[in-house]
């Protein structure tokens, strides 16, 4: 069947090639054939590639929409965790500093209960002075009544003032006992004030400080996790994108359909032609002048569209087909 | 507004690949099958730049551009022939009708988007 058609693409004059006059019939009735089968199989793969690639491209469509929302939501997402992180962070920063002011009040409250307590000493002192000019009165009371007695008759009111000045430094001397131990009582309890404080303001710095800590490892963690959610974002894309540059390569490599269509149909032409005009021998418009090589080939050449075809015509092996860069009129 | 382009190709495929790359681009499209289907749209509106295949059933892409370049609409709008064709013959017919550029198919969108924005006016 090959020699058959062999001969009947060469009409019968490829050299060594034996063409008994029934064989070129049916070599054409058998191109004319196989014509339609190579045009039916050309049919359906256009349209198989056809329809994949507006799939591909409805898929690249949609994932450069899918895409963008992902980027757009993830652009919110970590613009409003970036957003939520700066105010906890305000707001626990506004906590600290209300723990560091009342850390503040309360050592002031203790540095002013020290004062006091120093004061207290002076009051002490003061009621020390109260007690003796009461003493030293009462003494002078006393002399003035003995000195009351020496002047009989005539110095007896001024024994009752005496008296009564007595009195006065009595109530004086008691009154100074009675300050001397109220400010000791006052003194005792704001030592005790004073020393609780401390004590207070000791811990208060201590669960600052923890919290400090405490807070700083709840910051820490919402920027790691903030952190990890923006990389697992951005592999995520990355791993879209490498899908759409896959879907994009494929989109071009499905470019072929064009070109072996073309080549297709050329090869589909060409046979038909063959099968069609040929009834078994060569007409005149099939040789060179010559007689020799045949001018359909020639013809067949000149409806050639790509470099491949071209080589192969020659004899030539055909060369990858890659893109090029664009040429400029 | 968006510029926009008419692609002329009997290869719903090679239309889907430079019809995407173009309005991922920004660039608006319109299509036809082949230069008879192309030629309303020359009335039709204001093209900023063509791109047409040159083997096409109907109207082949040089008669295509031939009649662009006679159409008063369009005759200054920039054409960019796109086709499996790479011989030297075929290209110096498309440049004497008026063709900017050449690009041979297969092609890389990225190409044909250089060439565009080479050729589409601002």
């Amino acid at each position: 069947m090959w020699q058959a058609l062999k001969s009947a693409v060469t009409l019968g004059e490829t050299p060594g090639i034996d063409t008994p006059p029934d064989r070129p019939e049916a070599a054409a009735g058998a191109l004319q054939i196989w014509a339609r089968q190579i045009e039916n199989a050309r049919q359906q793969t256009e349209t198989a590639i056809t329809e994949l690639t507006i799939n591909f491209g409805a898929l690249v469509e949609k994932m450069d929409r899918s895409i963008a929302d992902a980027q757009r939501a993830a652009t919110t997402m970590a613009s409003e965790a970036a957003r939520d992180g700066q105010q906890a962070e305000q707001l626990l920063s506004n906590v600290l500093g209300a723990l560091h002011e009342m850390q503040r009040s309360r050592d002031t409250l203790t540095a002013e209960i020290g004062t006091i307590v120093s004061y207290t000493g002076e009051l002490q002192k003061m009621a020390e002075d109260v007690k003796v000019i009461a003493f030293q009165t009462q003494m002078l009371s006393l002399n003035a009544a003995i000195e009351a007695a020496h002047a009989g008759e005539r110095g007896q009111g001024f024994a009752v003032v005496a008296h009564e000045v007595q009195v006065l430094a009595k109530a004086s001397r008691e009154a100074g006992q009675n300050i001397h131990k109220r400010i000791g009582s006052i003194t005792a309890a704001l030592a005790k004030i004073g020393e609780h404080n401390r004590q207070v303001s000791g811990q208060d710095a201590e669960a600052i400080r923890s919290s400090e800590v405490h807070i700083q490892q709840v910051l820490e963690r919402q920027r790691e996790r903030a952190a990890q959610a923006n990389a697992a974002a951005d592999q995520s894309r990355a791993e879209n994108n490498a899908v759409k540059t896959d879907l994009e390569d494929s989109l071009v490599k499905l470019q072929f359909q064009d070109r072996v269509s073309q080549i297709l149909g050329h090869v589909v032409q060409a046979m038909e032609e063959a099968g069609s005009s040929h009834d078994g021998a060569p007409d005149d418009g099939d040789l060179d002048a010559d007689g020799g090589a045949p001018r359909r080939l020639d013809r067949m050449a000149d409806g050639y569209t790509t470099d491949e075809q071209r080589r192969i015509h020659a004899g030539l092996e055909a060369e990858a087909v890659t893109p090029r860069e664009a040429t400029f009129f | 507004m968006a510029k926009k382009i008419l692609l002329v190709d009997d290869s719903v495929s090679v239309r889907q690949v430079a019809g995407i790359a173009l309005r991922r681009a920004g660039y608006e499209t319109v299509e036809a099958g082949n230069g008879k289907e192309a030629l309303p749209h020359l009335d039709a509106g204001k093209l900023n730049l063509i791109i047409s295949d040159v083997n096409m059933p109907v109207m082949n892409g040089i008669e295509f551009l031939k009649a662009v370049k006679a159409h008063p609409t369009s005759k200054f709008t920039p054409v960019v022939m796109l086709t499996t064709e790479a011989g030297e013959d075929m290209k110096q017919q498309g440049r004497a009708a008026g063709a900017k550029a050449w690009i041979v198919k297969p092609f890389q969108p990225q190409t044909l988007l250089d060439a565009v924005s080479k050729l589409v006016l601002p």
